[in-house]
């Protein structure tokens, strides 16, 4: 759908289920898709690789996607992570929601609110700049 | 006769002055009253030998001698007069020493020839000098100075002093005056010493009277010594008739000799000496023979009122049974003893003292003892004497324990223990003296050991009241901090859970829409049934999401951002998204409120929530082309909407349940939505609304429709 420019997304979902739907829709939309399964695969795949987009889940094997933000800011030194991180969870409680927004993340997105098309207009959104906002 | 009332009359005021300077030798009161009754005593001997012919200068003495000591009496009259009865003269220093001073002018005046120059002529009357009013003076002054102070105190004295003072006053008074008439006024106007010697009589009734004021007023609190002196006097007296009546008799009939009346009264003099000696040797005597005969000998009153002492002082079991154990050992001599305490015919408690250990007082025999003793004997005499026990088992139990008394202690007839003694030191029996201290002994240790008893178990409940207390506090922090953790467990299952069940959710809920959405062309039937699915899936996730919110509200875990918040805002936003459902169902869908903004302090999201819940509920609930009416105001200090629908209304009956969880009203009040609620949609929003400082209000009519109406306090504009 959008050919100009082909935007490269990490997907970080421990859910084969949920991972592969997401993968296929993203792919379907447009973008190029790189998929990571636990917070440690994903650890790797940031330091070594630039994505325009990173949708992470909270709730990870071996290290969690706060974790992960911590890891990444304070022991890799890449202080603007958040920049570029949307949190994908299922996890909604208002302290959990704060903590996150202490990255400075993009955005934070419920996962069983969103139907597949309402999740691709969200992260078009995100990716076309406009839209900085968390939507619960 | 005149003779003997003067020696009584000497002896028993020198009694009266000793006995009162003894009894207590510091106070003023009582050393002039001793010196009062010296002075008097050696007056009226003096007076006595002034009435004896002798040659003149030797009657003249006496007389001069009367006179001196008339000076010391007067003295001594007006300072005890000031003074009774006081431990200190209340007079000033200068006027005391003024007159001690005048005293010993008067000494000197009445040994000189001034105030009676010479004898007359044969006879023992004696010249007044010229010095003479100046003694009248003297005497005058203090006697009537001594009298009236003693009317002054009397008449401003109270209760028992003035009783005291009564007797004292009317005593002197009447000596004093009487001496003054008869031994001196008379004889100088008179010429004649007939009456000189009735002076003893009038001494007498000083002493009855002052004596009266001790036995009924407690005068110089010498009661108890009075009432002893008054026998042994009697004794005296007694002893002194009987003997002078002998003698008498004996001179009379029997050898016929001329009565001597003066032996017979140095004999009588002597013999009163011999009778007031009597006492004090018999007792030294006694003193030294009980040293050599008596050494195991106590003082039985000094001992019985030790152990009260010792039983009445201490609650304490151990020191009670101890110190009564050491001092009746020590007193009565007795080898080693120890109190037992028996509780159902066992041994609960030994106390011991003396040479054997405590381990001697246990045992079935000690048992057996200590019952045999309570048990009463034919001669009533509830104690085991070894030496007058019959030979039987019990005397052998006794053998065998070395025990010579055994002393049951009951208390109100029920047996408590037992005293057991083993034998005297010096090897001796017990006395009988012994046996009775220790038969007035038992009740009271009885009831002494009983109370300490009494008072152990209510300090032992005490304390185990006390641990009690420690043990259910330290369970109940203990069953606390359990809660604690179970509260920390359980936020974080809900946090797991909520992710756990959501997650599957979510893939189903998303693959379902691919195939409705993304898929090939489905058959009608099977486009229905995933339809169905989809929206089950949904309506599931809605619910994990609504007690998510139920649980994080009841446990005081939700959070609000709270923040400026224009309701108008919040209503326009929702109208929009509802606009398209209510044209769907041909509802007239109106929205009134100005253009002004209706502020309050709240958290946006979550009160958005609120009335997209409640505006939800009335479309999803009212039938086509009914009527919503949503309108906001203020209220006063509330911001208030209200949200009504002509739908078909909620029973008065179920109204008080309509904000319950999973309130079945809710359900029915939404049977005729194609969406049901979760029901928990209305405890939410009014949970939320409460932790916001408003409230919900509903009123409805059966078929006619219902209002809801939120209000929520305004925003106050510093």
């Amino acid at each position: 759908m959008n050919n100009t420019k082909k935007y490269k997304l990490l997907v970080v979902e421990d859910e084969d289920a949920l991972r592969q739907l997401y993968v296929d829709v993203l792919q379907e939309a447009g973008y190029e898709v790189v998929q990571a399964k636990d917070g440690e695969v994903a650890l790797k795949l940031i330091k070594e690789n630039q994505y325009d987009l990173i949708l992470l889940d909270i709730i990870l094997p071996h290290l969690d996607g706060l974790q992960l933000l911590e890891k990444l800011q304070k022991d890799h030194g890449i202080k603007d992570i958040g920049r570029s991180v949307v949190l994908l969870t299922n996890l909604g409680q208002e302290l959990v929601v704060a903590k996150a927004l202490e990255y400075n993340v993009r955005g934070y997105m419920v996962k069983s609110d969103y139907t597949p098309d309402e999740l691709i207009k969200e992260i078009h959104g995100y990716l076309s700049n406009h839209k900085v906002h968390s939507s619960l | 006769m005149a003779v003997f009332v003067l020696v009584i009359a000497i002896v028993s005021i020198v009694f009266l002055g000793l006995l009162t300077y003894t009894k207590n030798p510091k106070s003023a009161t009582n050393k002039l009253f001793l010196f009062f009754t010296l002075t008097v005593a050696t007056y009226l001997f003096a007076n006595y030998l002034a009435t004896i012919p002798f040659n003149d200068i030797t009657t003249l003495f006496f007389i001069r001698t009367v006179m001196t000591l008339a000076s010391f009496i007067n003295l001594f009259f007006f300072l005890l007069a000031n003074t009774i009865p006081n431990a200190n003269i209340p007079l000033s220093k200068p006027l005391l020493i003024l007159s001690i001073i005048w005293t010993l002018f008067m000494v000197y005046l009445t040994q000189s020839n001034l105030v009676f120059s010479s004898l007359q002529p044969n006879t023992n009357i004696p010249n007044p000098g010229i010095g003479m009013p100046i003694f009248l003076a003297h005497t005058i002054i203090y006697l009537l100075g001594g009298v009236a102070t003693l009317i002054k105190r009397y008449i401003s004295a109270e209760g028992l002093e003035k009783n005291q003072l009564k007797f004292v006053m009317f005593g002197a008074t009447i000596m004093l005056m009487s001496i003054f008439i008869t031994n001196f006024l008379i004889v100088i106007l008179f010429k004649t010493t007939n009456f000189v010697n009735l002076l003893p009589i009038y001494t007498l009734i000083f002493i009855a009277l002052t004596s009266y004021s001790i036995i009924r007023h407690r005068f110089l609190d010498l009661r108890l010594v009075v009432a002893r002196s008054v026998a042994y006097l009697s004794l005296i007296f007694i002893a002194a008739l009987i003997y002078s009546g002998l003698l008498i008799g004996l001179n009379t009939f029997i050898t016929k000799q001329q009565i001597n009346y003066s032996n017979i009264t140095i004999s009588i003099a002597f013999m009163v000496v011999a009778v007031l000696a009597f006492q004090t040797i018999l007792s030294y005597i006694e003193k030294a023979t009980d040293k050599i005969f008596f050494r195991d000998h106590y003082d039985e009153n000094e001992l019985l009122w030790s152990l009260s002492h010792i039983m009445a002082s201490t609650l304490n079991l151990t020191k009670l049974t101890d110190e009564f154990l050491k001092s009746l050992l020590e007193q009565m001599k007795i080898s080693y003893g120890a109190v037992v305490l028996l509780h159902d015919s066992s041994i609960v408690w030994v106390g011991s003292q003396g040479s054997v250990s405590q381990h001697a007082f246990h045992g079935k025999d000690i048992v057996a003892l200590i019952h045999k003793s309570s048990t009463a004997r034919e001669n009533d005499e509830r104690l085991l004497v070894f030496e007058e026990l019959s030979e039987s088992a019990n005397k052998q139990k006794m053998r065998d324990h070395n025990i010579t008394i055994v002393i049951p202690l009951t208390v109100r007839n029920k047996l408590i223990g037992g005293i057991l003694l083993g034998e005297k030191a010096s090897g001796e029996i017990y006395s009988s003296e012994d046996i009775n201290v220790l038969k007035i002994l038992a009740p009271e240790i009885a009831v002494a050991v009983r109370n300490a008893l009494s008072f152990e178990e209510i300090r032992k409940f005490n304390i185990t009241l006390e641990e009690e207390v420690k043990r259910a506090t330290s369970r109940l922090r203990h069953a606390n901090k359990r809660l604690k953790e179970l509260d920390q467990l359980k936020d974080e299952f809900v946090s797991i859970a909520s992710h756990e069940l959501r997650t599957p959710m979510t893939a189903i809920k998303s693959y379902l829409w691919m195939a409705l959405n993304k898929g090939k062309k489905l058959s009608p039937d099977m486009q229905k049934y995933l339809d169905i699915s989809y929206k089950s899936t949904e309506r599931l996730i809605h619910l994990v999401n609504d007690m998510l919110t139920v649980s994080r509200i009841e446990r005081n875990k939700i959070a609000f951002k709270m923040e400026e918040t224009d309701i108008v805002d919040i209503l326009n936003l929702i109208k929009d998204e509802l606009a398209i459902t209510a044209q769907e169902k041909h509802i007239d869908f109106t929205f009134s409120y100005g253009t002004k903004k209706l502020m309050v302090k709240g958290d946006q999201v979550k009160l958005r929530e609120v009335y997209q819940n409640i505006i939800g509920n009335a479309l999803k609930f009212t039938p086509e082309k009914g009527t919503i009416e949503v309108n906001a105001d203020e209220k006063g200090n509330m911001v208030v909407v209200t949200i009504s629908d002509t739908g078909s209304g909620i029973p008065k009956e179920d109204m008080g349940k309509l904000f319950q969880k999973f309130s079945k009203i809710e359900y029915s009040y939404s049977k005729h939505s194609s969406q049901p609620g979760t029901g928990l949609g209305l405890y939410i929003s009014k949970q939320i609304v409460s932790l916001h400082g408003g409230d919900i209000e509903v009123q409805s009519v059966v078929d006619k429709g219902t209002t809801f109406t939120v209000l929520l306090p305004k925003l106050h504009k510093k």
